[in-house]
């Protein structure tokens, strides 16, 4: 008894395995809602999403990612979130790495409830980004890189991506062709996601055809702007087994970052921050490239892709577009990467792209995907999600 | 002897035909000019000026240079700018702005500063880009250019002697509140006091030859009204206007400077000004050649970029709405000490030295990336540099400081570039299309004016490639 009691109190307990056993995950789109609103849609469906019932009270801490796109709600804005999804006075903050704040938000919950500290938490990222008009949307998208050299040379998100671009393609003959593959397959899959933004399927010709945003990206190589709100719950082992019997298990979270601006990396044709975290996840999960199934990655860009495949090790570097050209990363090739229709897709609300994937992740190896994008016998998963043009990266590996 | 040792200048690499104006207009109002050299999107008479006084000052070191005189008819001080981009530090400047005449005017005050003090040089950069109403035929003779003299106790011409002459014209040269000029007198009343300038120094050249005359040549019979008394007809120099405009107050020293290009040792020319009732008239000694690379118009004229109308006023900002770009910045904003605080790297590609490990960094930090060394120095980098990585920026694409930019000219290039001295630098390309710059194309980098914040126009580097430079106007 006496034992018992002390292990109790002793806030130094030994690491413990952690699983998903909720997520929700919003409409994407432009959705002429507020903050709070948005968010609690997330929540709702998350909490209901538990197999053996749940209610928002048994979240005991939130980690909630956002960049407060447009500056609406900058401070204490997860206080507001939590607030609105029944969540009122749980310890919250905001969690910001750029596009990667929801990953974030996710690998804190997960280490909390790793560590002891808390039993069950809930990770998710909200963003609102067509409420503004389109200058104020564009002085917003520029904040995530070096504002005092990149942006004063000229260059926001797209230009960056697209240097990167044109430097793979001079380094490694990836065409155009290739960046278009990817779009070609994120957008069929986006067609049959009830959540995504964009619903209509395009072809390679679309892709080449359409306007150039900066060379050589055309819009279609783009991820647009999206409002969207997600969320997961997650339990330890021992919380778990009360809330459902197919936990979706974390095998292992890796994450690192990377110098900020792109003139002070070693190479732009690969994402340091992608290959460090990629290494830890794998290594802590004791899990191969080759042992995944189905995976989402970061495709802000359809370079961005590319680039993924090779720095996660799905292939060699330089091989990422002719590996997506030949199918390996369709629903039942190789790896089946990005069947929610990845951030093209599906949708970019920046801050909770993260928790999006993991949801995503969540469904395929539950055999819950809906549209006929359900990945055949999907063990493990992969969750891959970067900051800005590559600052900070986290990613995740499941298992059920 | 004191005089000008060197000098140098630049002339915008766009330039318009009178042909166009007739299609704009139905007519021409600039007699015996052919074309006009025209200042780009992101030029001014102050990055000009850097452009022309960056050559002008090669051949000394900067240690040396102890005045600088910044002079235009339009109304913007410059001279800090100008030394700042200089790296000129403990330097006297003075700004005569205001009138035509103030680029001779400039000459004057470095020689007399130079005749003071012995063993210190003077810097006297004139630049200018006349503004008018695009709908006043003041407007068309309108042109752009820079022209600038390094003054130094070893002249290769020498200042012999001055004249001038004052009188109340109410003269062509007034200016309505939005600084545009509106022409009121005639030629009659600058050719008069032009005239009175250039007698009074010949009466105390006394007999002795003057070989050739600089008369600014936007009107065409000027320099033979003022100076043909007493220089004959082969030794008037004309056909600058008619290739650049009317420069304004750099209009003599670049008249000088292309005279300099085939100037012949024991020589004497004089030089006449004018503006606001104001004329002067200069008396120069060629002992030789100063140093200093040729202004030849025909290769000049073989290599720029002729505009369209409305490309003219595209880059002229005639055609720009204002508040294109919202008065108050959201997110993303480099507050001005956070952007002075490094106004060395912006104007001049001053890097950092590790003293530890001698690793050598762009833009400047807090720490040797290869060492982790916190003693850092500075160290200017050469301009030099070659394209990595670039993209061309459509519509949608550019960061808010640009907008501007880009709905009068379009696409531009931005380039990841090698600098020749290892660090690699991230920069707006300019004086160029697309298809100008591919990977491995070489650049150099330039002075421009970048983007207004706030109402402060922010001025920092570009790069064109040094192919574009060869077809513009600088000296190759």
């Amino acid at each position: 008894m006496r034992e018992k009691a002390k292990a109790s109190r002793d806030p130094v307990r030994p690491m413990r395995r952690v699983a998903v056993v909720g997520a929700g995950h919003s409409k994407f789109g432009t959705r002429r809602m507020g903050l709070r609103s948005l968010f609690a849609e997330a929540a709702e469906e998350c909490f209901a999403s538990v197999d053996k019932g749940f209610e928002a009270a048994r979240v005991q801490e939130a980690w909630i990612g956002s960049l407060a796109f447009g500056g609406g709600q900058l401070g204490n804005a997860a206080a507001l979130f939590t607030e609105h999804a029944g969540l009122l006075h749980i310890p919250t903050r905001r969690v910001e790495n750029a596009c990667a704040s929801s990953g974030f938000a996710f690998r804190d919950a997960y280490l909390a409830i790793r560590s002891g500290a808390v039993d069950i938490a809930l990770a998710g990222g909200i963003e609102i980004m067509n409420d503004v008009p389109p200058l104020h949307q564009r002085f917003w998208l520029g904040v995530s890189g070096d504002t005092e050299w990149e942006r004063l040379a000229g260059a926001t998100f797209p230009g960056v991506y697209a240097m990167m671009a044109s430097r793979h393609m001079h380094e490694y003959g990836t065409t155009r062709e290739h960046l278009a593959a990817v779009a070609v397959k994120n957008h069929a899959f986006g067609a049959r996601n009830p959540k995504a933004q964009f619903r209509r399927t395009c072809t390679v010709d679309d892709v080449l055809r359409g306007p150039m945003v900066a060379d050589p990206l055309t819009l279609l190589n783009c991820c647009g702007t999206t409002d969207g709100a997600t969320c997961v719950v997650l339990a330890s082992a021992e919380a778990a087994t009360g809330l459902t019997d197919t936990p979706v298990w974390v095998l292992g979270s890796g994450a690192a970052s990377d110098r900020l601006a792109l003139h002070d990396r070693e190479s732009i044709t690969r994402l340091d921050a992608t290959v460090r975290a990629g290494r830890e996840a794998f290594r802590r999960a004791d899990v191969r490239p080759r042992d995944v199934d189905v995976a989402e990655v970061h495709d802000c860009f359809t370079i961005a892709e590319i680039l993924a495949l090779e720095d996660l090790g799905f292939c060699a570097k330089g091989d990422g577009g002719p590996y997506t050209e030949s199918g390996a990363t369709g629903l039942n090739g190789e790896v089946a990467v990005n069947p929610s229709g990845g951030l093209k897709a599906k949708g970019h609300p920046l801050g909770a792209t993260g928790t999006g994937q993991v949801y995503e992740i969540f469904r395929q190896l539950r055999g819950q995907a809906e549209g006929g994008r359900q990945v055949d016998d999907a063990k493990i998963g992969l969750t891959h999600n970067v900051g800005g043009s590559g600052a900070t990266c986290a990613v995740h590996l499941f298992g059920v | 002897m004191e005089g000008i040792e060197a000098f140098g200048w630049y002339l915008p690499r766009y330039a318009i035909s009178a042909e166009a104006y007739r299609e704009a207009w139905g007519r021409f109002a600039g007699r015996g000019i052919q074309e006009k050299a025209v200042v780009g999107y992101d030029e001014d008479e102050t990055t000009m000026a850097v452009e022309a006084a960056g050559r002008a000052v090669e051949a000394a070191t900067p240690e040396t240079v102890a005045f600088l005189a910044f002079a235009s008819s339009g109304t913007t001080p410059a001279a800090a700018t100008v030394a700042e981009a200089l790296g000129l530090r403990r330097v006297r400047t003075v700004d005569l702005l205001g009138t035509t005449n103030a680029g001779l005017a400039a000459l004057l005050v470095a020689r007399d500063v130079v005749a003071a003090r012995e063993g210190v040089r003077a810097l006297a950069v004139a630049a200018d880009a006349p503004r008018a109403s695009p709908d006043d035929p003041t407007e068309h003779p309108l042109g752009a250019g820079a022209a600038a003299f390094l003054l130094g106790p070893n002249g290769s011409a020498v200042l012999e002697a001055h004249g001038a002459a004052v009188r109340e014209t109410y003269g062509e040269d007034v200016r309505d509140e939005r600084g545009l000029r509106r022409r009121v007198g005639t030629v009659d009343m600058a050719a008069a006091v032009m005239g009175e300038a250039a007698e009074e120094l010949r009466s105390k050249l006394g007999r002795k030859k003057v070989h050739r005359a600089v008369v600014p040549d936007a009107n065409p019979r000027l320099p033979a009204r003022v100076a043909g008394p007493w220089v004959a007809e082969d030794g008037l120099e004309t056909g600058l206007a008619r290739r650049v405009g009317d420069a304004g107050a750099a209009a003599p020293l670049l008249g000088l400077v292309r005279a300099f290009g085939s100037a012949r040792r024991g020589e004497r020319w004089i030089v006449v000004s004018y503006g606001r009732g104001a004329a002067t008239a200069l008396a120069l000694g060629l002992r030789r050649r100063p140093a200093g690379d040729a202004l030849d118009l025909d290769a000049f004229a073989a290599r720029r970029v002729l505009l369209t109308y409305v490309e003219y006023l595209q880059h002229r900002r005639v055609l720009a709405t204002p508040g294109t770009v919202p008065a108050v910045s959201q997110g993303a904003y480099v507050s001005l000490p956070t952007y002075l605080a490094t106004v060395a790297a912006r104007y001049r590609l001053v890097g950092q030295r590790c003293a530890a490990c001698g690793a050598v960094r762009f833009p400047p930090g807090e720490r040797c990336d290869r060492c982790g060394g916190r003693a850092l120095e500075d160290a200017p980098l050469r301009r030099g540099g070659t394209v990595h990585a670039c993209t061309t920026v459509g519509r949608g694409a550019a960061p808010t400081e640009f907008a501007e930019q880009q709905a009068m000219l379009g696409e531009y290039v931005t380039a990841l570039i090698d600098l020749d001295d290892g660090p690699r630098v991230m920069a707006q390309l300019t004086d160029c299309t697309p298809k100008d710059v591919a990977i491995g194309t070489r650049v150099e980098m330039v002075f421009r004016r970048l983007y207004v914040q706030e109402g402060v126009l922010r001025y920092g580097f570009k790069f064109r490639p040094v192919e574009s430079a060869r077809a513009g106007s600088a000296p190759a």
